[in-house]
């Protein structure tokens, strides 16, 4: 067919397929590669696969447990970038051409293009870093199921009534109830809205009856359980059970199928559209798409999360520090990792408040006041102290919630070496072995497997520090006391100080911070007293009515000055802390005096809620 | 004869001449006076005669691993592999099983080493018993955190084969805490099980009944806890416990749990009512209810009150019985069977003997909840000779929650030995005289899961039968109402830590004159 605007080119319908299917590609390729991020979105979803009795067992107890082990598959191979998108866009295209031939596209040709937005949907929702491929698993196997019937449709009814039911007992039995319930609900509303003969009716009533012979006959599955109990009193966010909700949701998917399919006529009129307007439609609802993503992509807070997180499991800590302003309130995670920040670039000491603390202590060290989510935050951070039996500990929590994450299972595989616990070290390697992506990992771990090898692990990790304390029991309530008991033992644990000594300030405890800070400051060799530590003990010397000459060596001139100017900014408006606040904050924001006034949980009034275990 | 034909014949000729060559190399192996290394260890121990296959792995370096079970009886077969992993057929094992009841059975395993030398080990020797295991057990999976949970079921497994099914699950409960599964005399159709968070309650069921409860009253400390059915019915004692749980910041152990206060008291099934008596509901620690095949004693565990205010980690419990006249719910006096103080050891878990002659229970240095407690060992009490005696089936890690099988001759307990960190359930016989034999974990299906398998199955009980019940049927019972259960305080007057009422009158029906403090 030749072409208005290029009448001297022939171009065959299967080369312009051809070509779309290239560009969507290399649009999903640079949405994940380039704009999401395969390293966030690996170490967001920490997905993990390895062929192992134990492994498969374990998740055959979850939801949706065969969808999840593909999911689970695919997304490993983000670990390597360039290939984890391709592989991911690869699956996207596949979506898309199962979805061409849903929509019986090669009759409808107006709608070409169409297909792909499936595919875009799945798209939006990897950008929480939250979501895995479940749902494009689902769809991709329904589909495939679902197109063979409709091959079949076109031979002999019987054939493909045998197909059908096939596929829902395949569906049913290999996958999920849900594969098989998305299934029955397509096949059915197949029938209804596409069939063009009479005979095909018969469809309905077979398929009804398998559906509910698996049913009674599956009537122990866990599966089944969700649907029919999703909803409880104790969640009214939920507002219809499970059941009602996949109903709903697929039956959505396939009135559209149905009816992009049975009303020819609604897309008639656009065969009058030239060929070369219809064909390039989708470019500008790409552009218009792409506009979305980039808009709402880079004012994510899900998004500043998993890079926080990300630079922090690289140690690129002065990079975690430039989010300080943009985390939330409720990113607990987020503040945890910028206090860790503060510590690791120096700033601790110095620049305690140049992050935001409205948490108080309860964003510096996790108490017991749980968040499952910084139970592997904690670890890390008692890691990195050098308190390897805390960090096992909150490991081993984290590993409730994900029992697979790599990352978890590195941790307790190391600190079980360094602890010498060398079975379970060896249980956890041989996990680790199992998989494709963590088998060089769990070979270079293999090596620590003995007394020696666990020093020279130690070594490795801390130098000279020590890893043990005979600390009886964690104390979660006072973690303070944990962090002094390390210092008594290990004097040049500047971490575990530094630690101690921000716990107090945001605890208002000025008394112990006085205190330890006199025991155990000049083992760290700070040329002179750190910033934040001056803002505390001017306050301490002033409150205990110290005399000046006591101190003035101690704090510096700039800093009693600065006090100065804050208690003058105070009286100018009377005292009155509501409305000095703005110029307070726009000129001390970043000292304990604002702190003090009007940050710290005491006295701002922010409850830190108890998360109900 | 044409060309094709003899050609078909040199082949099957060299082919056959290749086999002998194979089977007479093996046949002329070097003999190794030395047991083999298997995992997990079936070597010299007694198996139930009902026994899944024992799927073991060969430690022994090789390429090649042929495997003969034989015994004296004309039956054996041979096993050969290319992987160290053996899973045996399971129809041919029942067959060689079947045959050597009250025998033994012999396992030969030759190994093709590296270096293509064909190493024969000494023969393992197990010997079959003539009593048989219950079919089923029943554990709690659940992952090894200490406060967080995410995904937990009781589940049932057979050990006739390797059929395993949850009976509940979490997933399907909100991923609440379901947990103390019990059945009354190890009958399948007779169940409890506690629900923690929501939905919240204690469900019991038997043939006839389905109770879904909320056991909280204001004179109780908290809600059931530990439960022990009465072999009668009836009735079914459980703990009420104050608990909390500290972490070790250092050693092998990673937490310890300990009670504030607890108590024992007794739920009347048949009125919904709660009673109880001073003996095991004063100020002391009184916890792990457990009755006698008769029913007509209780035991049950004791700290004295003055660990109250010690620090954690010391406190000792006691073994104690006190009688019970079901007729008439009246009690005898606490009788100690076992004083902490005597030993220096803190006794758990106790579990009678069916045939009443022993008692089973654990043994460590502190506390009572020690399935992370590598001190904890299993001992039995004589109960004719009231003697003490430690069962050489311990390890260095923790041995804990102990049960007995319906006919007295097997034990089943928890046990992390195999790493430290997972627990697993362990057989092992105990013959008439109380002597046990050397246990043995319970068979899997795939043995290369014992290295990667990150759940424990805890608190492993014995069944007699499947549990038939349907998951979608307990559901139902845990979401609906739950009936408030009744304390008896008109009956009941104790001043007691669990807050039972100290100041009722007292009536004039003799029938509460044993309930009254003295």
């Amino acid at each position: 067919m030749k072409h208005k605007l290029l009448p001297n080119i022939s171009l065959s319908e299967s080369l312009i397929d051809l070509l779309y299917y290239l560009i969507f590609g290399i649009f999903f390729f640079t949405i994940i590669f380039k704009v999401y991020s395969p390293d966030l979105i690996y170490l967001k979803l920490q997905p993990f696969f390895a062929f192992d009795t134990s492994f498969f067992d374990y998740y055959h107890t979850l939801h949706n447990s065969n969808i999840i082990l593909l999911s689970e598959f695919f997304l490993q191979f983000l670990y390597y970038p360039v290939t984890g998108s391709i592989i991911l866009s690869i699956l996207l295209l596949l979506l898309s051409f199962i979805y061409r031939k849903i929509f019986k596209l090669r009759e409808n040709k107006s709608l070409k293009g169409i297909e792909f937005i499936p595919a875009l949907f799945i798209l939006i929702s990897l950008k929480t870093y939250a979501s895995g491929l479940e749902t494009l698993m689902l769809f991709i196997i329904s589909g495939i199921l679902f197109v063979g019937s409709q091959l079949l449709d076109k031979t002999k009814t019987w054939i493909s009534i045998a197909y059908k039911i096939a596929s829902l007992v395949a569906a049913f039995f290999v996958f999920d109830l849900l594969v098989a319930f998305s299934l029955m609900i397509v096949y059915v509303l197949d029938a209804v809205f596409i069939s063009k003969t009479s005979k095909r009716y018969l469809h309905i009533p077979i398929l009804l009856f398998v559906f509910a012979f698996l049913s009674w006959y599956y009537k122990g599955l866990q599966i089944s359980k969700v649907i029919f109990y999703e909803a409880s009193p104790a969640n009214p966010r939920i507002l219809i059970s499970g059941f009602w909700k996949i109903i709903i949701f697929h039956a959505a998917a396939v009135f559209l199928i149905g009816l992009f399919s049975y009303l020819p006529k609604l897309t008639s009129f656009l065969l009058k559209i030239p060929l070369f307007i219809r064909r390039t439609w989708m470019f500008f609802v790409l552009a218009g798409l792409s506009a979305i993503f980039f808009q709402t992509l880079y004012v994510n807070n899900t998004r500043y999360n998993a890079e926080i997180e990300y630079h922090a499991n690289r140690n690129n800590w002065k990079e975690v520090l430039n989010y300080k302003d943009l985390v939330g309130l409720n990113d607990r995670i987020s503040r945890f990792l910028l206090n860790q920040a503060l510590y690791h670039t120096g700033n601790m000491s110095q620049d305690l408040f140049i992050v935001p603390q409205e948490w108080g202590e309860h964003t510096l060290l996790l108490t017991m006041i749980f968040n499952r989510e910084c139970t592997l935050q904690n670890s890390d951070l008692y890691f990195n102290i050098g308190f390897v039996k805390a960090a096992e500990y909150w490991a081993l929590e984290a590993q409730t919630n994900e029992v697979y994450s790599p990352k978890i299972i590195i941790r307790l595989a190391t600190c079980a070496i360094l602890l010498q616990d060398f079975p379970v070290a060896k249980k956890y390697l041989e996990i680790l072995h199992k998989s494709i992506i963590y088998k060089k990992t769990a070979n270079d771990l293999y090596g620590y497997l003995n007394e020696d090898g666990a020093s020279e692990l130690k070594n490795d990790l801390f130098g000279e520090r020590k890893i043990k304390y005979d600390i009886v029991f964690i104390n979660n309530h006072h973690p303070d006391l944990d962090l002094i008991h390390i210092l008594n033992k290990d004097k040049n644990n500047k971490m575990a100080f530094e630690y101690l000594m921000s716990y107090y300030l945001l605890n208002n405890n000025l008394g112990r911070f006085y205190k330890y800070l006199t025991l155990y400051v000049n083992n760290f060799g700070y040329k002179k007293l750190p910033k934040t530590y001056q803002e505390a003990m001017l306050l301490f010397y002033l409150s205990t009515n110290t005399p000046a000459e006591q101190y003035m060596s101690v704090i510096d001139k700039s800093v009693m000055n600065r006090f100065s100017e804050f208690n003058k900014t105070m009286i100018e408006y009377n005292m009155n802390l509501k409305r000095a606040r703005k110029d307070l904050q726009k000129n001390f924001g970043d000292t304990y005096w604002y702190y003090l006034r009007y940050i710290s949980p005491k006295v701002s009034g922010t409850k830190v809620k108890k998360k109900v275990i | 004869m044409n060309r094709a034909n003899t050609l078909n014949i040199i082949l099957l000729f060299i082919i056959c001449f290749l086999l002998s060559c194979e089977n007479s190399s093996y046949k002329t192996a070097e003999y190794y006076n030395t047991l083999p290394e298997i995992f997990p260890d079936y070597t010299g121990i007694v198996l139930p005669p009902n026994i899944a296959p024992i799927n073991f792995i060969i430690k022994e370096p090789g390429t090649l691993f042929v495997v003969k079970f034989n015994s004296d009886k004309p039956y054996g077969f041979v096993l050969r592999s290319s992987v160290p992993e053996i899973e045996i057929p399971i129809k041919k094992w029942k067959k060689l099983v079947e045959k050597n009841i009250g025998k033994t059975i012999r396992i030969e395993i030759v190994v093709k080493d590296n270096n293509n030398i064909w190493k024969q080990f000494e023969c393992i020797e197990n010997r079959i018993a003539k009593d048989p295991v219950d079919p089923f057990i029943v554990y709690r999976r659940i992952n090894p955190g200490m406060v967080l949970w995410e995904n937990m079921a009781i589940v049932q497994r057979s050990l006739e084969n390797f059929f395993e099914q949850d009976i509940i699950s979490n997933q399907n409960t909100e991923k609440n805490c379901i947990h103390c599964h019990t059945f009354q005399n190890r009958d399948p159709n007779s169940m409890i099980l506690h629900m923690r968070r929501s939905p919240s309650g204690t469900l019991i069921k038997t043939k006839n009944k389905t109770l879904w409860l909320s056991t909280k009253t204001r004179y109780t400390l908290s809600s059931f806890v530990y439960p022990a059915w009465h072999p009668g019915g009836q009735y079914i004692a459980f703990s009420t416990n104050l608990i909390h749980q500290n972490f070790f910041g250092s050693g092998e152990r990673i937490n310890h749990v300990r009670d504030d206060a607890s108590d024992i008291v007794i739920y009347d099934l048949y009125n919904n009512e709660v009673f109880t008596t001073p003996e095991i509901a004063s100020k002391n620690f009184e916890n792990m209810p457990s009755w006698s095949p008769d029913g007509n004693f209780l035991y049950y565990i004791q700290a004295d009150y003055k660990y109250k205010h010690m620090h954690d980690s010391v406190e000792k419990y006691d073994l104690l019985r006190i009688e019970f006249d079901q007729e008439n719910k009246r009690w005898g006096e606490a009788e100690m069977l076992v004083s902490s103080e005597k030993i220096n050891r803190s006794v758990s878990y106790p579990q009678v003997s069916p045939d009443g002659k022993y008692v089973l229970f654990c043994l460590a240095d502190y506390g009572y909840f020690n399935i992370n407690n590598f001190s904890s060992d299993l001992y039995i009490l004589d109960l004719s000779k009231d003697t003490l005696i430690k069962l050489p089936v311990n390890s260095e890690y923790t041995e804990s929650f102990p049960s007995w099988s319906g006919n007295g001759r097997w034990i089943l307990f928890a046990s992390k030995r195999l790493d430290g960190m997972f627990t697993l359930p362990f057989l092992s016989y105990i013959d008439s005289t109380g002597t046990a034999y050397k246990p043995f974990v319970i068979p899997f299906e795939k043995p290369a899961s014992f290295y990667t398998r990150l759940t424990n199955m805890n608190r492993p009980v014995f069944l007699e039968g499947k549990v038939e019940c349907t998951e979608k049927e307990l559901l139902e019972i845990a979401y609906s109402e739950p009936e408030m259960v009744v304390f008896d305080s008109i009956h009941v007057q104790i001043d007691a830590l669990a807050g039972a009422t100290a100041n009722v009158e007292s009536s004039n029906d003799e029938s509460t004159t044993l309930y009254k403090k003295n």
